[in-house]
């Protein structure tokens, strides 16, 4: 008895995390990712594969909505925790790995327990409107119905929709709802697609709950195949918390390793994206040899991420951005690599970067893309943020 | 050519069948640990941390809620996740262990190929089953690479079969007695290495299961469902691993330690070796990689195969 309890604690001690950055604490997320790092907790892909659901930073309305999505898939034994300052990064997770052991030794609750995923669906007020949206993010007004995860009464497990872009079950085509449904939502109707064929046209959101996703984005589109079209880009709690510091400050090679390790983890390469974390923590530091180190590390990171043939020839060509108005950001995505890496090994901080595109540009330079290319193309551009966009506004008023 | 013909009794006439069946099942398992620790091993970059932190994974695992999605399939998804690591353990059957296979016909090469082929059924399923985006779009990934690397992989095991004039793996196995096959069959080895982390969707290959599409086909996987799907590929990757041993690196042949262990210490460098060059690579994309399978590996094992033929007819092979 005591050694299951003992043995269902030990598997759970080193849980994989699913990490939900807020906007404007980018900083206290590179404290989490390199306390991740330190200590060999993976990183969770989706809900499915998430033992510890983490907040970075205190989420907006709209964004504290779609984690209580999140947190709903994610199976148990789970456990929910938040951090806000940087001091304290270390205690809580100790302290969240505890809770999750506590949680995981008291045994896990049976599927009978559970509501089915369908009663998500109907609290979120069913129907046609459930075709759209999922996420619990979208402005509409649909988020009414997600019930708040206080405790254990909240215990959907596998909602298929949502803030994890899973599953936008299609709406039907704009000549009605007549057709049929499927576990009240209904299938997906055709339209043509790029190539001019008619195909299945799924209305998805992505976002904001990704890896390697920019934190507090949000793509609405339709999917057709993994082809993306109409694609809108919000960013959540866009009208509100604008006394919301801007998030990047300091010097600009973080920066520019935060991008490369996005860009190199959506890209498929993770040794790569884990030596770019840890030169940015290195660089973070404040003792000067780790500094030195730090740069070291960049350097050679940018000289492998450079010379290597695969990842050229599988971004090559993807998510060109044409004009002279993007800046350094013009080429395709390998192009955009490359200065990120040139822009992190260089010897000295650069007085500046180019401000992030607008979101209308990105989504148009992701209409027809593939959903792999649409990633990596959010992945490697900067994005400008409305926080960053609100701060002259609010210094005039 | 003589001592190709020495007919090897099937492990399962030997040791009884549910021994030998219990044998090949805990040899799987054990190689799919091999692989599933050293790929963590080489990711996290923890030395020997990483095989207590498989271990606890796979516990974690088991004791971990099964989820599911709404209106999925769940028969079929619950079908292709159980069946990604029993076709593992099949592929097994035709790999000599101590120097026997579970099964042996004359189609050994064959079996080996169809259990992999039947996996491209599998992974679909498990993609398909949870009516999810990023399921699906990483079980068609899975088909697109499919297209790629299957035609190379069956010229390659072709390749071994006109060599040793057998597709029977033991008989391959004996006819590398004087020289080992990778010495002049060097492109089958590396594009059945290739393929083998392709079929397990792993390291270079893993698009199926992308970080871009949020785990991909695994990505409404938990608890036993996951622990299923990642321990086929990982015993898959293990048990391509032992059939590259025989097939290419003379299988238990080697001096002064006994057979077994001679085929263990291969395996296991040819694991090592594959997943170390494996994580140097970044994802290669299915569509991009169309590209090379077609324009250049077919091309490529057609040579080694036409290359090969002609040694066998000047009796290089005796």
């Amino acid at each position: 008895m005591d050694l299951i309890e003992r043995v269902r604690r030990w598997a759970v001690a080193r849980p994989c995390v699913l990490v939900v950055d807020v906007p404007g604490s980018t900083a206290l997320r590179w404290t989490v990712e390199a306390e991740l790092d330190r200590r060999g907790w993976p990183l969770a892909l989706s809900p499915a594969g998430a033992d510890l659901l983490l907040v970075v930073g205190t989420p907006g309305e709209d964004l504290a909505q779609a984690v209580d999505v999140v947190w709903s898939q994610v199976p148990g034994p789970r456990h929910r925790a938040s951090i806000s300052t940087g001091d304290e990064v270390s205690s809580a997770l100790d302290a969240a790995v505890e809770a999750l052991g506590e949680a995981a030794g008291r045994g896990q609750p049976g599927d009978d327990e559970r509501p089915s995923p369908g009663d998500l669906l109907e609290q979120r007020g069913g129907g046609d409107h459930m075709a759209m949206e999922h996420g619990g993010t979208d402005a509409d007004g649909h988020g009414e119905g997600v019930p708040h995860a206080d405790g254990h009464a909240m215990d959907h497990a596998g909602m298929d929709h949502g803030a994890m872009g899973h599953g936008g079950h299609g709406e039907m085509d704009h000549s009605g709802h007549g057709g049929m449904d499927v576990a009240g939502l209904p299938m997906a109707g055709t339209t043509p697609d790029r190539d001019g064929l008619r195909l299945d046209a799924l209305q998805v959101s992505l976002g904001p709950v990704l890896a390697g996703w920019p934190p507090g984005l949000l793509l609405h589109g339709q999917l057709q195949g993994d082809v993306l079209s109409r694609v809108r880009l919000t960013w959540v709690d866009a009208d509100t918390g604008d006394e919301r510091p801007a998030s990047d400050s300091g010097d600009a090679r973080l920066l520019a390793l935060d991008h490369l390790s996005r860009s190199l983890e959506v890209a498929g390469w993770p040794t790569a994206a884990r030596d770019a974390r840890r030169a940015r923590d290195r660089l973070c530091a404040a003792d000067p040899a780790d500094v030195e180190a730090g740069h070291r590390r960049a350097a050679r990171l940018a000289r492998r991420v450079r010379r290597s043939r695969t990842l050229a020839w599988s971004l090559r060509g993807i998510g060109v951005v044409g004009d002279a108005e993007a800046g350094p950001f013009r080429g395709d995505v390998f192009d955009r690599v490359r200065w990120w890496c040139e822009l992190a090994s260089a010897p000295e901080p650069p007085a500046d970067v180019p401000p992030g595109l607008s979101l209308e540009r990105v989504a148009g330079a992701l209409d027809g893309a593939e959903l792999a290319a649409a990633r990596l193309v959010v992945a490697s551009l900067p994005l400008s943020h409305p926080a960053a966009r609100r701060m002259p506004l609010s210094a005039r008023v | 050519m003589s001592e190709m013909e020495i007919p090897v009794g099937t492990s399962a006439a030997a040791w009884g069948t549910w021994s030998a069946v219990l044998t090949v099942t805990a040899v799987g398992l054990l190689l799919g640990f091999l692989v599933a620790a050293t790929d963590r091993a080489v990711l996290t970059g923890s030395g020997a941390r990483a095989a207590v932190g498989t271990l606890q994974s796979g516990t974690r695992l088991l004791l971990e809620q099964r989820r599911t999605t709404l209106a999925p399939d769940s028969l079929l998804w619950r079908l292709g996740c159980a069946a990604v690591p029993v076709l593992a353990l099949l592929s097994l059957a035709v790999v000599p262990i101590g120097g026997r296979t579970l099964l042996s016909s004359s189609a050994d090469l064959v079996w080996f190929n169809a259990m992999e082929a039947v996996l491209w059924a599998a992974v679909w399923l498990v993609g398909w089953g949870p009516n999810a985006v990023h399921a699906l779009t990483g079980g068609y990934r899975f088909l697109i690479q499919g297209l790629s690397y299957e035609l190379p992989l069956m010229f390659a095991l072709i390749t071994v079969g006109v060599g040793a004039q057998s597709l029977r793996t033991t008989n391959v196995v004996a006819a590398q007695a004087d020289l080992w096959f990778v010495v002049t069959m060097p492109v089958a080895f590396v594009v059945f290495l290739a393929s083998a982390a392709a079929f397990a969707f792993w390291g270079p290959f893993a698009s199926p299961a992308g970080a871009d599409i949020a785990g991909g086909v695994t990505s409404e996987l938990s608890g036993v469902d996951r622990l299923l799907v990642d321990a086929g590929r990982a015993v898959f990757l293990g048990a391509a691993a032992a059939m590259a041993t025989a097939l290419f690196l003379g299988g238990d042949a080697g001096p002064w330690l006994p057979g077994p262990l001679w085929q263990l210490v291969k395996t296991v460098g040819v694991v090592v070796l594959l997943v170390v060059v494996g994580h140097r690579v970044p994802v290669i994309r299915p569509d991009r990689f169309v590209e090379i399978g077609w324009m250049v590996l077919i091309p490529a094992t057609l040579l080694q195969a036409l290359l090969v033929s002609v040694l066998v007819l000047s009796g290089f092979y005796g």
